[in-house]
């Protein structure tokens, strides 16, 4: 189990470093990259002035050398300091994490809400017309695109009919309330992008749970607990999901990064205050270390979601580690 | 932020999205019916408003924040510069200075400061900051990007208290504008703790340390979510500003924010596509306000690319789009077809210059005169054995451009010439305008209040600067050099006539349009009178009706 787990490890390792190389270069040989964008503002700047904000910022100096200065800054973990706000990338991130994962927690738990019973309850019509009506219903919501459904439930919960707050985290009056009317406040603002991220990652998580539920259902052991007399409920809740939703778990947690992707849209267009609202405005203001620092947290949460199924995976399974 | 905001970058991120600042002011000019809804009442004192921005701000310090325009108003209103520019682009207002003067041989500027301007702390404003200012700006590892407008100052020096001079190398133009109203002015007794090297890594510093004497202080700010401004107690203006609160909310989706708008939860709305009027204009308690930007769009030849250093072909092509078509189907009521970067609602537009005609029979007969004549009867003109084709490029996600282009290919093909659109990603369409690797383009550049056009149309700007379209004409050249040597910008309005004279005879460009920005705002807001230097540019007047709670 050790060597399995320094292996993948090692390997995991090996692909963020490739990832954030990866990112780097194309980051400074693309045109307007770094001295033909943000550095370039283009006529009335004279030359002079440019090679100054490149010494700068060290982009005078040959590609390989800032890339190994970059690397050894970025193994101990400094991110640098953003060019456009004059503070460190870390803390612009660390500012920012936890609205994204508040919203990516609230998703999760809507997205189960909803897939979990669902998926069941079309595991156990397979082939009827109920069944057929999830699925359908499923993919409808799984192939909305996130920003236009946002634009919709907007358009619908906080201008027709509203009920909810359009946008942001908090009110602008939010200081005026108690601690208590401000968890509410938030709790309303969350509720808009959460039942958005939520209902369309739903879709395929319901097609997800309806599939492995039904491979158990075909397993002769759950014909043998049928045969024994069971009721169907304790067939299908008790013996058959214990294994439909080891499969589930480890699909939450690869699918741990897509949601925050999702995140990135549907923070857009409800100017929740995450991850995805700091990656959108690094890269139009160019902001070279911003973006280079949330690629990498990027990078890093999707091999760690890998990582951390695979390794659960393999505690599970002892064929796992020795194959 | 520089006032010498003519940077294509700028102009052309603008429009690919961000909020930002520009247009023509809506008072001078023409075509200016405004102000439905504005309140006769008297101003109150009191009460927050509310207005969406699409991007946060970078920073407090502007020399060391990338140049945005929410920066610049966000700014701008927490801090003041010497004097102010007015958008009508002459008149110049004091500010921190009250009075100023020039030496006789005009290479000396003097400053005097008002002795009632205070920080926020109670320090008094002094030429000390002044002269603190200048050094940042001028510092190299500071690195403020918009320094090269100050490279005809020698130095700077605080004569007392509150007198301060300017020496420069030579006289010009527009010494005022480029020391006293591009950039504001920053407190020596804080910020001057803070060594240089160190600015640019500084900006949690800079906020921890913010004093300022404009009429908003800084309450907070929530990065992603809102900069919330309140009234600044110790400002000088007395009974300014009269709101108590200025919320800046940051709503990156323009969708999202025409509907708080219509909501109420904005009070203004910094840009509107004209695809929103129908339904601003359908709801109660909002109006709209309409003003020429300042920027200008224009279709650029490659001059370096035979034929277009001619300037019978150029002016074929001038002659061989039908602009004012275009512009009716673009922009509507919201644009209008331009001769020159010098439209009619800046002061210094020549009256006498009216854009070329659509004229295609003119068109034909010049492009035949040029020797371009469809030889083998394929629909295109050629001369020995070359088509005359033109590969017309513009940045993609910018829809009036991309419309332009399918526009300019079908009118331009009815007179024999051959325009293929290529719509590319904006830094690669940079890269290649700036290495002279096109036909064609279709750009937008800003206007510059100093109205020194050499950066455009200069031959010295053609190597490494941003006479992309290798233009070169001594003739211009000259006069170009006289306007930014005369005296005063009104002396140098005969010689600003005649540059849009020379525009108008050598075809430089083809001056497409200019358009209006519309800002929306909610009827409870009042005194809003938004411009192109800036929209929250009268803020500090901004009241609302339901004030004084």
């Amino acid at each position: 189990m050790t060597s399995y787990f320094v292996r993948r490890t090692a390997a995991s390792l090996v692909l963020l470093w490739l990832v954030v190389s990866l990112t780097f270069v194309l980051l400074h040989v693309t045109p307007g990259g770094v001295s033909g964008g943000w550095v370039d503002l283009g006529p009335g700047q004279s030359a002079e002035q440019r090679q100054r904000l490149e010494r700068a910022y060290g982009l005078d100096r040959p590609l390989a050398e800032q890339y190994l200065s970059w690397l050894g800054r970025y193994a101990r973990g400094d991110l640098g300091t953003s060019w456009n706000h004059g503070r460190p990338v870390t803390r612009v991130i660390a500012e920012a994490l936890p609205a994204t994962l508040l919203l990516a927690l609230a998703a999760v738990g809507v997205e189960m809400a909803l897939a979990v019973p669902l998926g069941i309850w079309a595991a156990r019509r397979r082939g009827s017309p109920t069944d057929h009506a999830l699925r359908g219903t499923g993919l409808f919501f799984f192939s909305l695109p996130d920003f236009w459904f946002g634009l919709m439930a907007i358009l619908t919960f906080a201008y027709l009919w509203p009920i909810l707050p359009p946008s942001h985290m908090r009110s602008v009056d939010a200081h005026t309330l108690g601690p208590v009317g401000q968890a509410v406040d938030v709790a309303r603002h969350l509720v808009l992008p959460a039942l958005v991220l939520g209902i369309t990652t739903a879709g395929g998580t319901l097609r997800f749970v309806r599939n492995s539920l039904l491979e158990v259902l075909d397993q002769d052991y759950i014909r043998t607990a049928r045969a024994k007399g069971l009721p169907e409920s304790r067939v299908v809740g008790v013996h058959a999901m214990r294994n439909a939703v080891s499969p589930l778990i480890q699909l939450v947690g690869v699918s741990l990064p897509s949601l925050l992707n999702g995140a990135l849209v549907v923070e857009v267009v409800f100017a929740w205050p995450g991850l995805g609202l700091v990656t959108l405005q690094s890269i139009l203001t160019r902001d070279l270390p911003m973006i280079l620092g949330t690629t990498t947290l990027a990078a890093f949460l999707v091999i760690l979601g890998n990582l951390a199924a695979d390794l659960a995976q393999a505690a599970a399974d002892p064929r796992v580690r020795h194959g | 932020m520089p006032r010498i905001a003519l940077t294509l970058l700028t102009v052309l991120l603008l429009t690919v999205g961000a909020a930002c600042g520009g247009g023509g002011e809506p008072t001078a000019g023409d075509g200016e019916a405004p102000a439905p809804a504005e309140s006769t009442a008297e101003p109150r004192s009191g009460g927050q408003a509310v207005v969406g921005a699409t991007s946060d701000i970078g920073g407090v310090n502007e020399v060391v924040t990338s140049s945005s325009v929410i920066n610049s108003e966000v700014i701008r209103r927490m801090f003041l510069p010497l004097v102010d520019e007015q958008p009508d682009f002459k008149t110049i207002e004091p500010r921190l200075a009250e009075s100023w003067e020039f030496s006789d041989d005009r290479r000396s500027l003097t400053f005097h400061l008002r002795d009632d301007v205070v920080w926020s702390d109670g320090e008094p404003v002094t030429s000390d900051d002044v002269v603190f200012t200048y050094n940042a700006w001028t510092n190299p590892d500071v690195a403020w990007e918009s320094a090269f407008a100050l490279e005809a100052v020698e130095g700077v020096e605080a004569v007392d208290e509150h007198t301060v001079r300017f020496d420069f190398s030579r006289a010009y133009s527009t010494q005022l504008l480029d020391v006293a109203a591009g950039a504001v002015i920053l407190p020596e007794h804080t910020w001057g703790q803070k060594p240089f090297d160190e600015w640019r890594t500084a900006g949690d510093w800079f906020r921890e340390n913010l004093v300022v004497n404009g009429p908003f202080d800084l309450e907070s700010w929530t990065p992603q979510q809102e900069v919330v401004l309140v009234r600044n107690p110790r400002y000088y203006e007395e009974g300014l500003p009269y709101l108590d609160r200025l919320v800046l909310r940051i709503v990156p989706n323009q969708a999202n924010q025409l509907t708080q708008l219509l909501t109420g939860d904005l009070d203004l709305v910094i840009q509107l596509s004209p695809d929103d009027v129908e339904r601003v204009e359908a709801t109660e308690g909002v109006r709209i306000i309409p003003y020429w930007t300042r920027a200008y769009i224009s279709l650029g030849l490659n001059q370096r690319r035979a034929p277009f250093g001619q300037v019978e072909v150029r002016r074929a092509i001038t002659l061989g789009i039908d602009r004012q078509t275009l512009v009716d189907s673009i922009w509507g009521e919201y644009g209008r077809v331009i001769a020159s970067p010098i439209p009619p609602n800046i002061w210094a537009y020549n009256e006498d210059v009216e854009p070329l005609p659509y004229d295609p029979d003119e068109a034909r007969r010049l492009l035949d005169e040029a020797g371009w004549t469809d030889s083998d009867g394929d629909g295109v003109r050629d001369k020995d054995g070359e088509p005359l084709t033109i590969d017309l490029m513009t940045n993609t996600g910018n829809r009036q451009r991309e419309d332009a282009m399918v526009l300019i290919q079908e009118q331009l093909g009815r007179v024999g010439v051959a325009v293929t659109p290529q719509a590319l990603e904006f830094n690669t369409m940079i890269q290649r305008v700036m290495g002279g690797d096109f036909d064609a383009v279709i750009t937008g550049w800003s206007i510059p209040t100093t109205f020194d056009f050499r950066y455009a149309f200069a031959s010295e700007e053609i190597d490494g600067g941003s006479n992309v379209i290798a233009y070169s004409n001594p003739e211009m050249d000259q006069l170009l050099a006289d306007i930014r040597s005369a005296p005063t910008l009104e002396e140098a309005k005969p010689l600003i006539d005649r540059l849009q004279v020379m525009l108008q005879e050598d075809q430089p460009y083809t001056f497409l349009w200019q358009s209006q920005r519309l800002v929306g705002v909610r009827n409870r807001l009042q005194g809003v009178n938004p411009n192109h230097l800036f929209s929250l540019f009268e803020a500090r007047h901004w009241w609302v009706e339901d004030g004084a709670e």
